[in-house]
């Protein structure tokens, strides 16, 4: 069937319908728990979720002060590595992107154990301010990315300009007050993340809302309690979403989209060793000292046959989730960049419902989908109770990231390719093989691993629904956690950590090729 | 308005992108054989109307005819642009970097001669030897001639050129003024020109149509709308030819002191 090309650029009911369609799927998981609080009024699971809000509270206030940090620290980073050359540039960006592929509960193992060792550190990185340091750490690569991701839309010309006016402090000031709706929203979005996941807090023993939680279901086995209590934290990350996207306006939708490759970096000598000074500090105080928690007790006890023994139990179950995942998230993704075309108001409504369903906690879906397995039949076993199950809730909460990526590729295509293929006879399917097809291949291949690797870092729906005998590496860790010395925890972590380098060396190589070539029509 | 009359016929073409009237009730004639430059101000809504005659474009309200054929009415179009026999020259190029030469060219064309063809459209244009090359490798003037070389594979009766000479320099320019005159002239086709440059109009086109705010404010022979200018348009057009002939740079080759050069129509 011939399809026209221009059914890419042209803009139809079918976008927002479809796009509203692809957010109603994603948010389906959460259904089935929001009809259990529909069964009838449950008094004593209402009372220990009225004693839930301080520490729901409290936990909102961690989150906060981190993502505080976080947006400092990111910012900064984002905006000296976008404006400035500076030594081992690429290298501090790669370490400092790898929190946000390895799960947050590695780190707090990290800094436990440093804080046994010197318990002077106790002061940073135990309780309440670890559980501080660790959204920070988590925050830090998703700001520093989105600052960088913002900075794409400033040109030479502007920065020329802006240093001509009053020097790089004037071009600095204008640069953050241009990016800082984005790494507003990116650190809104790393503390609503962190707060959502159960591991760091009881590496660092703290009692936080999420793993409060994951008590409720799993100790008590009380679902009604647990929904409650999953509303309660979901209604704070929408309000505090909420705010951030209305304070942040439209301008994200743009910034984020924006083609990169305009601005060069210069050689400025005091800012260039400013930036290099405060990257060896980020990356020092946020990566390795953390790294250092987990490498002294690797290598002080060798627990090499349980290691190989654990991550062989756990690897074909551990590819399996994130596979799965990175699958349906990378294909909701391509759909919602279909969707969402090159029209700023598809784009502006997608991404704030994508924002959201990010920071909405990851138990929402999953005790929703548990809820629902309650009362699924025995031939949907398979959908419901089996491994698929965390495939699915982990690739709808997980495909904006994919959608973002995608979005950013068809930005980076002007739209006169679709007329000109218009003007030529070639239709939407050849178009889509001919012209796009190879850098398609490469962003599907992007946002299958960046899904993988999100996915593969999740310990909290695993738990929740994987089938008895199936975890996967993180939750591996998170079980052995409390009993296991802290050797063999280390140890574990380490693999990990040392795998999700190298995905996220993939994804980096991967990704610097992938903006089309622009033609302009200037002598070459 | 006749609509039996070859070339195409705008009745009451209206358009408006969000909510902003773009084109406001237009109705006109662009007859073949004569080339057209589509004047006005920036947003006056010039690329829009090449667009809307190629197809690409929805008018909002009225209706468009091609040889006395309705291909677009309010809402939508009727025949697609493949089908209207029409070849256009973007203001980027739209050239696709991943294929070569010789692919953007043929790219969605059929025949068994498709590929001769191809060839011998870039030999006219002087380019048969990048034929294997890929468009990001070659010049700016190189791919202005391999964009112009894919327009002309097509056989095309009418070729629209929206603003292609932004951010040429003036000897490259004349090249490709000089090749898209020969190229017409030997293809027979006609050429609409989107252009801000007065020399580049006055070079290629015989005929304008000007456009203001979104409406008409002057069609036909560009000599005699140069000798009665009404619109501020073609005053200001005037002036920068009067200015360029007066002085001791003609630009373009135009002889000082003879004014309002068109080519005959």
């Amino acid at each position: 069937m011939s399809v026209s090309a221009l059914l890419l650029e042209r803009p139809g009911r079918w976008r927002p319908a479809g796009l509203a369609a692809l957010i109603v799927v994603a948010m389906l998981p959460a259904l089935p728990l929001f009809l259990t609080l529909f069964q009838g009024p449950d008094l004593p699971a209402l009372k220990a979720a009225r004693s839930f809000a301080p520490l729901a509270a409290r936990s909102m206030a961690t989150a906060a002060a981190g993502g505080l940090v976080s947006l400092l620290v990111g910012g900064f980073a984002g905006i000296t590595q976008c404006l400035y050359r500076f030594g081992l540039a690429a290298l501090f960006r790669f370490v400092m992107l790898l929190p946000l592929v390895a799960p947050p509960l590695l780190w707090a193992v990290g800094f436990r154990n440093l804080c046994r060792w010197h318990p002077g550190a106790s002061f940073l990185f135990s309780g309440w301010s670890g559980m501080v340091s660790i959204t920070a750490i988590t925050g830090v690569p998703l700001v520093m990315l989105g600052t960088i991701m913002a900075c794409n839309s400033i040109g030479n010309s502007q920065c020329l300009a802006a240093r001509l006016a009053g020097g790089e402090k004037t071009l600095l000031r204008l640069v953050a007050r241009q990016v800082f709706p984005v790494s507003l929203l990116a650190a809104c979005l790393a503390a609503c993340l962190t707060l959502s996941v159960p591991g760091p807090a009881m590496a660092l023993g703290v009692k936080s809302a999420v793993s409060e939680i994951l008590l409720s279901f799993s100790a008590l086995y009380n679902l009604k309690l647990a929904a409650l209590q999953s509303l309660l934290l979901a209604s704070g990350v929408m309000v505090v979403m909420g705010a951030a996207m209305v304070f942040a306006g439209s301008s994200p939708a743009t910034l984020l989209v924006s083609v990169p490759g305009k601005l060069d970096r210069i050689h400025h000598r005091g800012m260039s060793f400013a930036a290099l000074v405060f990257h060896v500090a980020a990356a020092a105080i946020f990566v390795l000292l953390p790294c250092a928690g987990l490498v002294g007790p690797a290598f002080s006890s060798p627990f090499y046959p349980q290691v190989v023994n654990t991550v062989a139990r756990t690897l074909g179950n551990t590819l399996f989730y994130a596979g799965g995942a990175g699958l349906l998230a990378a294909f909701m993704g391509i759909l919602a960049v279909f969707f969402m075309g090159r029209f700023n108001k598809y784009r502006v409504a997608g991404f704030c419902f994508m924002a959201v369903i990010i920071a909405l906690p990851p138990a929402l879906g999953a005790l929703g989908f548990a809820a629902a397995a309650a009362h699924a039949p025995a031939w949907a076993d398979l959908l419901f109770r089996g491994g698929v199950s965390v495939c699915i809730v982990q690739g709808l909460r997980l495909f904006p990231f994919a959608a973002l990526a995608g979005a950013r590729f068809f930005a980076s295509m002007p739209p006169s390719w679709v007329y000109a293929a218009e003007m030529q006879g070639v239709d939407f399917w050849l178009y889509t093989r001919k012209v796009t097809g190879t850098a398609l291949l490469r962003i599907m291949a992007v946002s299958f691993l960046t899904g993988f690797l999100l996915s593969a870092a999740d310990a909290g729906t695993v738990l929740l629904l994987h089938p008895p005998g199936a975890q996967n590496l993180p939750l591996a860790i998170f079980t052995v956690m409390a009993n296991a010395p802290a050797g063999l925890t280390a140890q574990l972590s380490l693999v990990y950590i040392a795998a999700a380098a190298l995905f996220l060396s993939a994804i980096m190589a991967l990704e610097r090729g992938l903006s089309p070539k622009r033609i302009n029509n200037r002598p070459g | 308005m006749d609509l039996s009359e070859r070339g195409f016929t705008l009745r009451n073409v209206s358009v408006c992108h969000n909510d902003r009237a773009i084109l406001s009730g237009i109705s006109c004639s662009i007859t073949p054989g004569k080339a057209w430059g589509i004047l006005g101000r920036s947003g006056s809504g010039k690329s829009t109307l090449l667009r809307l005659l190629a197809g690409l474009e929805v008018p909002d309200q009225g209706e468009i005819f091609l040889d006395g054929k309705l291909v677009s009415s309010g809402g939508k179009i009727v025949a697609r642009p493949a089908q209207r026999n029409i070849a256009m020259v973007f203001q980027d190029l739209a050239l696709w970097p991943n294929l070569t030469v010789l692919e953007n060219v043929t790219l969605g064309r059929h025949g068994a001669d498709m590929e001769a063809r191809a060839l011998r459209c870039l030999e006219q244009c002087g380019i048969r030897h990048l034929a294997l090359r890929h468009p990001d490798s070659i010049s700016g003037g190189e791919q202005q001639r391999l964009a112009l070389a894919r327009a002309i594979a097509g056989n095309p009766s009418y070729l629209f050129l929206d603003e292609p000479f932004n951010g040429l320099d003036l000897e490259i320019k004349q090249e490709i003024t000089g090749y898209i005159a020969r190229l017409a002239a030997e293809n027979r086709i006609t050429v609409l020109l989107v252009s801000h440059d007065p020399f580049e109009i006055l070079r290629l086109c015989g005929n304008a149509l000007v456009l203001e705010q979104g409406m008409i404010a002057g069609h036909g022979s560009l000599s005699t709308l140069l000798e009665n200018p009404e619109s501020g348009v073609i005053r200001a057009f005037r002036d920068v030819i009067d200015a360029a002939s007066g002085s001791a740079c003609p630009g373009y080759g135009h002889p000082p002191g003879r004014r309002f050069h068109a080519p005959a129509p």
